[in-house]
């Protein structure tokens, strides 16, 4: 009895992980400087359980948290990249540096929207390079969130 | 329309929320810079109601209200015999206290394979009502400002009743108005109560708006921009702080080459404004004496 119990727990735990992992979304984002200061290229890995989501319709917006619905950022589309399946580029330009959070409006193949934190200008002009966060959708874990 | 046309006017439509519960506050004489805790509650409540609990927004909205409009007014009994900038401090202290209360409240539950309620800092994510409903932002903008229409009719339906005229005399003169037999106490407690129920419902629309929320977006920047769009606007009117909020983001939004300035600009805008227009753009004396010249065209 004992060990059947045990059996069902253990197929409902992993019927249970099955589920996270279908509906785990993830962007993982490198910035650079681009031209001015708060001109930044990026680049974004979309991925859904680890695989990589080609030909999304992708958009990026951003706002400040400190300061929500006084900054609005007009929305870029985001290109693919056409040798890395699943990694979209591109440019946007933020108003001041400090803490903002990029928004990834994703349209297609699916409904989505993801946010990742972003630090603007920390004082590197030349390159400056974002610190690679990760978020998962289903619980907006971030590496330098807060 | 364009969708950051329409994202933008939503954004306004939200704070214009904002900024009235920080006008009915100004009503009765006192300045608040805690409007954003009733506004975070709202949203916190709109977000546990319909994503954790899995009810019709309507149920959160009117849940965010209320847990809005009785937080408003237990802190406005606690600061009963405070007033001026004590008050306004008070309220500050308490939207303070909320935002690093919620860094550390965690009640997260897996629903449909989601972690869904507030995580600290993290915030509250996955509100996805406006996906599982595929409202587009043009049918949410639809959506907000109507409930943002039916508030101000409410609110200019108030304008001539005995309740706003005997609010606005307890802001202008609460001694007077005790001896013209007002209770100023008691018309604060409403006005506050009034005030936190309008921030909570707006809260709960940014909820709903945003799909994730998180302590840091209710900070004091916050409540100090509804606190000035009033300001700004004027409290002749309830139009006036939504005057307040088509300057700031409607005005300044529009010339994006100053964009890098405009936390400047719009400090420079309010200073100016305190020294020529100091009741602001739609005043009561303005308001009152358009009414007066409008009155003897009609005659």
């Amino acid at each position: 009895m004992k060990n059947a119990m045990n059996y069902a727990m253990g197929i409902a735990l992993t019927f249970t992980a099955g589920v996270i992992q279908a509906d785990m979304i993830t962007t993982k984002t490198t910035c650079i400087a681009h031209a001015q200061e708060l001109n930044y290229m990026c680049k974004v890995n979309l991925s859904r359980h680890s695989h990589p989501v080609t030909d999304a319709i992708l958009s990026v917006s951003a706002d400040m948290p400190s300061m929500p619905m006084a900054h609005n950022i007009k929305p870029v589309m985001a290109m693919p990249v056409a040798d890395t399946a699943g990694q979209y580029m591109f440019v946007i330009e933020l108003e001041m540096t400090g803490q903002w959070r990029l928004i990834y409006n994703i349209a297609s193949p699916f409904v989505d929207r993801l946010y990742e934190p972003f630090m603007a200008g920390s004082g590197d002009t030349v390159a400056h390079t974002h610190a690679t966060t990760t978020m998962d959708h289903s619980d907006m874990q971030s590496t330098d969130h807060n | 329309m364009d969708l950051y046309l329409a994202s933008v006017l939503t954004n306004m439509t939200l704070i214009a929320f904002l900024a009235l519960s920080a006008y009915l506050v100004l009503v009765v004489g006192e300045v608040s810079f805690g409007q954003q805790a009733f506004f975070c509650i709202g949203a916190y409540l709109t977000a546990s109601v319909t994503a954790l609990a899995g009810a019709h927004i309507v149920w959160g909205l009117l849940a965010g209200m209320l847990a809005g409009a009785v937080c408003a007014l237990l802190l406005g009994f606690l600061t009963i015999r405070l007033s001026g900038l004590y008050f306004a401090i008070s309220t500050l202290c308490f939207a303070e206290l909320l935002r690093f209360s919620l860094l550390h409240i965690r009640f997260t539950q897996l629903i449909d394979g989601r972690e869904i309620g507030p995580d600290g800092p993290e915030g509250f994510s996955n509100i996805r009502w406006i996906f599982e409903h595929n409202y587009a932002v043009t049918d949410f903008l639809l959506l907000a400002a109507t409930c943002l229409l039916i508030l101000l009719v409410l609110l200019f339906g108030l304008q001539r009743s005995h309740l706003m005229l005997a609010a606005r005399m307890v802001g202008n003169d609460p001694v007077l108005a005790q001896s013209q037999g007002f209770n100023p106490h008691r018309y604060r407690l409403v006005f506050i109560a009034l005030s936190g129920a309008v921030a909570g419902f707006g809260g709960g629309l940014f909820a709903l708006f945003n799909t994730h929320i998180e302590p840091a977006m209710f900070g004091v920047m916050l409540g100090v921009h509804g606190l000035a769009y009033s300001i700004i606007g004027g409290l002749g009117t309830p139009l006036g702080p939504l005057l307040g909020v088509m300057l700031d983001i409607g005005l300044l939004e529009s010339i994006r080459q100053l964009a890098a300035y405009r936390m400047i600009l719009f400090g420079g805008l309010v200073a100016l404004l305190l020294v020529f227009r100091p009741e602001g753009i739609a005043s009561p004396r303005l308001v009152a004496r358009l009414r007066r010249r409008w009155g003897r065209r009609r005659v």
